[in-house]
């Protein structure tokens, strides 16, 4: 297999891990892996009560000094938002919480009494908040969730904490969302695992340099309709799409892209994000980009 | 078991049902505008399409999808880029609300025409059947990403708890 074949592997941030190097990740490299991880943890996780995230959600509308990370992440949020009408934004937390969603996983949704579900549309980021230099500024409480796109950021983080260290061959890895770079020896081949039935795959993708991203509603779900993509727009999970795929040139614009597959016309999300794409509906087709290196099995 | 399975390349081949995002080809600007489009939306994008949909026909209004309406199109746009005047021309035909037809006649020979042609073409397939994993090769699986433990306990929980 020509590929770096010394592996590192680890639990962070709800999710699976693992690095691919040529040769074994020294300490110190993977100490600094390991603090870029748990920094970013700190500002952005919504299931921790130390974390910048549930600081801005205890305070309630007013004005907030960004983590000096948010640039690029709030960027793809700003263009994930406009694309989707509003369907993605980093202030649906609250709306996962009431579906049950919360840092205790306490998994059981808020229902009325006929058994429905009871959701509340989340705070539309394009109104209710707004970047004022390296502030942010809510005109409404909210709890920030950044599922959308923060797994894939920080994978672009930590390829450049490896690159940093003179690593410039290696493969990121977190659950299945992954950062492949200076792949000498050829490209990685990724299967795309078949949400319906995970012992399946609906093609194979190659990926010499970039990054790959997907999402789908089979996993973070804890119920019928209960799964973590929602629409902010109404505050319930999505149903008309089971899986993405994105493939970008970063892992942040993969990731964000992947979710707002699920909300807008693909080829309006491919020009947005600089993206290519495989999405599954629910009716069982399949749509892709032409010019992905790789198969589906249709 | 057994799958009956036709593997397809991603590339382009001849034969290939192909879509073209007609929006976004006729109006290749649209791609730097703020406009939002969603694929449920009636409208989604009307404006591009409607003033380059020269040939539209009288197609049967309201499509199984919603996003075209039946019928044939030409779709022909010209913009500046910093390389000179830049164009594309589609022709397609819409069936049940696909494209079931397409061709781009090939005006552009570079510079972001040709990036705009390749990125807004893509292949369909109405039913797709996995293919098992463990007859694969490969080097990793993406999906929804892999959950953590206390995600999965507290899930466990639940499951026991309504059995109980």
């Amino acid at each position: 297999m020509p590929r770096p074949d010394a592996t590192v592997a680890f639990d962070a941030i709800g999710t699976r891990w693992s690095i691919d190097t040529a040769e074994p990740l020294p300490e110190v490299v993977l100490g600094a892996v390991r603090d870029r991880i748990d920094r970013f943890d700190r500002d952005w996780s919504r299931f921790r009560d130390d974390s910048w995230v549930a600081e801005v959600a205890r305070g309630g509308a007013g004005r907030y000094r960004l983590p000096g990370d948010a640039g690029p992440l709030l960027d793809a949020y700003d263009a994930a938002a406009r694309c989707t009408d509003g369907a993605v934004t980093p202030l649906v937390g609250r709306a996962l919480e009431e579906l049950g969603y919360d840092a205790a996983y306490t998994l059981r949704p808020r229902r009325d009494a006929a058994g429905s579900l009871v959701t509340a549309p989340a705070p539309d980021w394009r109104s209710a908040a707004r970047r004022d230099g390296a502030t942010l500024v809510l005109d409404e409480p909210a709890l920030l969730d950044v599922g959308a796109g923060g797994k894939g950021y920080l994978v672009d983080l930590v390829s450049g904490v490896l690159a940093a260290h003179g690593i410039a061959e290696h493969v990121v890895d977190a659950g299945g969302d992954l950062r492949v770079a200076g792949l000498g020896a050829g490209p990685l081949t990724v299967a795309l695992e078949d949400p319906r039935d995970t012992t399946h795959a609906l093609g194979v993708l190659r990926l010499a340099d970039g990054a790959l991203c997907g999402s789908a509603t089979n996993r973070r779900a804890w119920g019928e309709g209960l799964h973590h993509v929602v629409d902010a727009r109404t505050g319930s999970p999505t149903s008309g799409v089971l899986a993405t795929w994105a493939v970008g040139e970063s892992a942040l614009a993969a990731d964000v892209a992947a979710t707002a597959l699920f909300f807008a016309e693909p080829d309006l999300v491919a020009s947005r994000f600089g993206v290519r794409y495989v999405v599954l509906r629910a009716d069982g087709s399949l749509r892709w980009s032409l010019g992905l290196d790789g198969e589906v099995f249709a | 078991m057994a799958h009956t399975t036709r593997r397809r390349t991603l590339g382009l081949m001849s034969g290939l049902s192909v879509l073209v995002a007609l929006a976004a080809c006729s109006n290749a600007d649209a791609a730097t505008e703020d406009d939002a489009q969603s694929s449920t939306g009636s409208d989604a994008g009307s404006g591009g399409t409607d003033a380059t949909a020269g040939a539209g026909t009288d197609g049967t209004a309201g499509s199984s999808t919603g996003e075209f309406t039946d019928g044939s199109y030409t779709a022909e746009g010209s913009y500046s880029t910093p390389g000179g005047e830049e164009s594309i021309s589609v022709d397609l035909t819409v069936a049940d609300g696909v494209v079931t037809d397409v061709t781009v006649t090939p005006e552009a020979t570079g510079g972001n025409a040709a990036r705009f042609q390749d990125e807004f073409a893509s292949g369909i397939a109405d039913e797709v059947v996995g293919q098992e994993l463990a007859g694969l090769s490969v080097d990793k699986v993406s999906g929804s990403s892999l959950t953590g433990d206390g995600f999965n306990a507290a899930l466990d929980q639940i499951r026991a708890d309504a059995a109980a």
